[in-house]
């Protein structure tokens, strides 16, 4: 019976228009309850989720935290994660015709800027810097490659793309040294790096590099390793990449 | 086996603040002396990078820090985290936690909503509530204390507040986190005298006190905010607490609509003179 009870409570606050409170309490009571609840959930969520809020009215912003504060199951009794149920619900539960196309995507930029802030993972200590020709970086723990659809870090009120773009967006989100949330605009030749990188058959970056000059069917492998190792030392003094050993 | 009550003697005594991010900077200037203790909440830090937690480090390594959690449910139905539990242990321990409190109260049902529900005041709900709170004290290895929250409304009652607080602790065997705002709330939400209630509760289970600010809806219903400066009502029910169960650490909240650190710190002495009026008190009776 208890969690009859309980469960009455909470899915009234949680969709107070498909679920009626309780039968014997006073409505201006159950007003309170429902102000504080929603008005928690709804700050909360706008104070982490900055663009999305911006970009919708006040009406759609209410609307859309109602449905993930009536749908979603939150699982996390942690605060700081609050954003990633949200995240989450945009990608894998909200099926809305009229929310704009990019909303889940967006969602997962700004939470995961979130996240590699709340990050328990370290970047390894710096090593000696040896020549690049002998080394092979591996990418910091503390660094997301993403690929969207939409080129999520333009979106504001300014751009709010309707369908999707041609070409898809490679963003390089990390952490660096200094503790400051970056990103970098990336590409799918970058990111083809990045999985050479984490080959374990591949012990260098002049390994990588000749791998890489067969695949793009290359005219002067040379130039391409010259190429390869100053954008990967750019990548080093950003903390995107760093040397094992 | 973890000690009884008898522990709580070894809390400082004092005044201190709740931990709030919005705060930090003002508390991190601090001069240890201003503060006898600070309070912190676990689930608005736990799994959080070293760089997040290094301001709280700086601070558990400079004051005594008792703990308040939000997040456990003890009054819920849904099956208690114990990964959750886990991690609470250890942050416990990390930060030289003192005591750790949670609410009276249930924040899930099929899922968090993030807020303070009230548990209904039945028989069913005491054994509910008691036999959680006995797991997460084994779980823990110390024992917790639960405090009396703000409610608005008491759906399915059986028995009154009272019957069902200390039916609760006298069933899990814990201790009191005791929000006097919340008893003066309470009063006026649920018309009954704030003086008998406190002197109804075991004394000798009392941890320590919480004072906060609240926002008045209307005369005969008040909302638990923590937004605004504690009012004389609830001050002068801090005197009489004192007078009831002893002069306790008591502990300042303020959630929203910061103001300077020093009206903070202002509050915070006053808590420290009406401790010391009880104390002059207490001398005065003992000589005469």
């Amino acid at each position: 019976m208890l969690r009859e009870q309980q469960l009455l409570f909470a899915n009234h606050l949680r969709n107070p228009a498909h679920y009626p409170a309780p039968t014997d309490v006073e409505e201006r009571r159950m007003r309170i309850y429902r102000q504080l609840f929603f008005g928690n959930i709804s700050q909360l969520l706008a104070n982490t989720f900055p663009v999305i809020h911006s970009i919708l009215s006040d009406e759609q912003w209410q609307a859309l935290v109602r449905d993930f504060y009536a749908g979603h199951r939150s699982e996390t009794p942690l605060f700081p994660f609050i954003a990633g149920e949200f995240a989450a619900y945009l990608q894998n539960e909200r099926d809305v015709e009229s929310d704009y196309p990019f909303l889940a995507e967006l969602a997962q930029y700004e939470w995961c800027e979130i996240a590699l802030r709340h990050s328990e993972a370290e970047l390894p200590a710096v090593s000696d810097a040896a020549s690049i020709e002998y080394i092979k970086p591996a990418l910091s723990p503390l660094c997301w490659p993403m690929v969207f659809r939409f080129p999520v870090h333009h979106i504001g009120s300014n751009y709010l793309p309707d369908s999707v773009p041609a070409t898809s967006t490679y963003l390089l989100v990390y952490r660096n040294r200094d503790e400051q949330i970056k990103f970098i605009e990336s590409s799918a030749a970058t990111f083809r790096v990045l999985q050479l990188l984490a080959d374990e058959t591949l012990s260098s970056v002049r390994a990588v590099s000749e791998v890489l000059a067969i695949e793009m069917q290359h005219p002067d492998p040379a130039a391409l390793f010259e190429m390869l190792s100053e954008s990967l030392r750019q990548l080093l003094q950003a903390n995107v990449l760093y040397v094992a050993r | 086996m973890y000690p009884g009550s008898e522990w709580l003697q070894q809390l400082p005594a004092g005044a201190g603040l709740g931990v709030r991010r919005g705060l930090l900077k003002s508390l991190l200037n601090l001069d240890a002396l201003q503060l006898d203790f600070m309070e912190v909440t676990p689930d608005n830090w736990i799994g959080t990078s070293a760089a997040t937690l290094r301001p709280l480090h700086q601070l558990t390594e400079k004051f005594s820090f008792l703990a308040h959690g939000l997040s456990l449910s003890l009054g819920g139905t849904d099956a208690l985290d114990v990964d959750f539990i886990a991690q609470l242990k250890s942050f416990l321990s990390t930060h030289n936690i003192l005591c750790y409190s949670e609410h009276l109260s249930y924040c899930s049902a099929d899922g968090h909503l993030y807020d303070l529900m009230p548990i209904p005041f039945t028989d069913e709900a005491v054994k509910n509530t008691a036999a959680r709170i006995r797991e997460v004290q084994d779980r823990l290895e110390r024992r917790i204390a639960i405090e009396n929250v703000s409610y608005y409304a008491a759906p399915f009652r059986q028995l009154s507040e009272i019957e069902f607080i200390n039916a609760v602790i006298a069933e899990a065997d814990c201790d009191l986190l005791l929000d006097v705002n919340n008893v003066y709330v309470n009063s006026i939400n649920h018309n009954y005298d704030p003086q008998q209630f406190i002197a109804a509760l075991p004394r000798d289970r009392v941890a320590y006190l919480h004072v906060a600010g609240h926002y008045v809806e209307a005369e005969d219903l008040r909302v638990d905010t923590h937004a605004a400066a504690v009012c004389d009502p609830v001050w002068d029910l801090l005197g009489f607490t004192y007078r009831h169960v002893g002069i306790k650490s008591t502990v300042l909240e303020r959630d929203f609509n910061y103001p300077p650190i020093e009206e903070l710190l202002a509050e915070v002495e006053k808590i420290r003179s009406i401790q010391q009026a009880e104390l002059q008190r207490k001398e005065k009776a003992y000589v005469a």
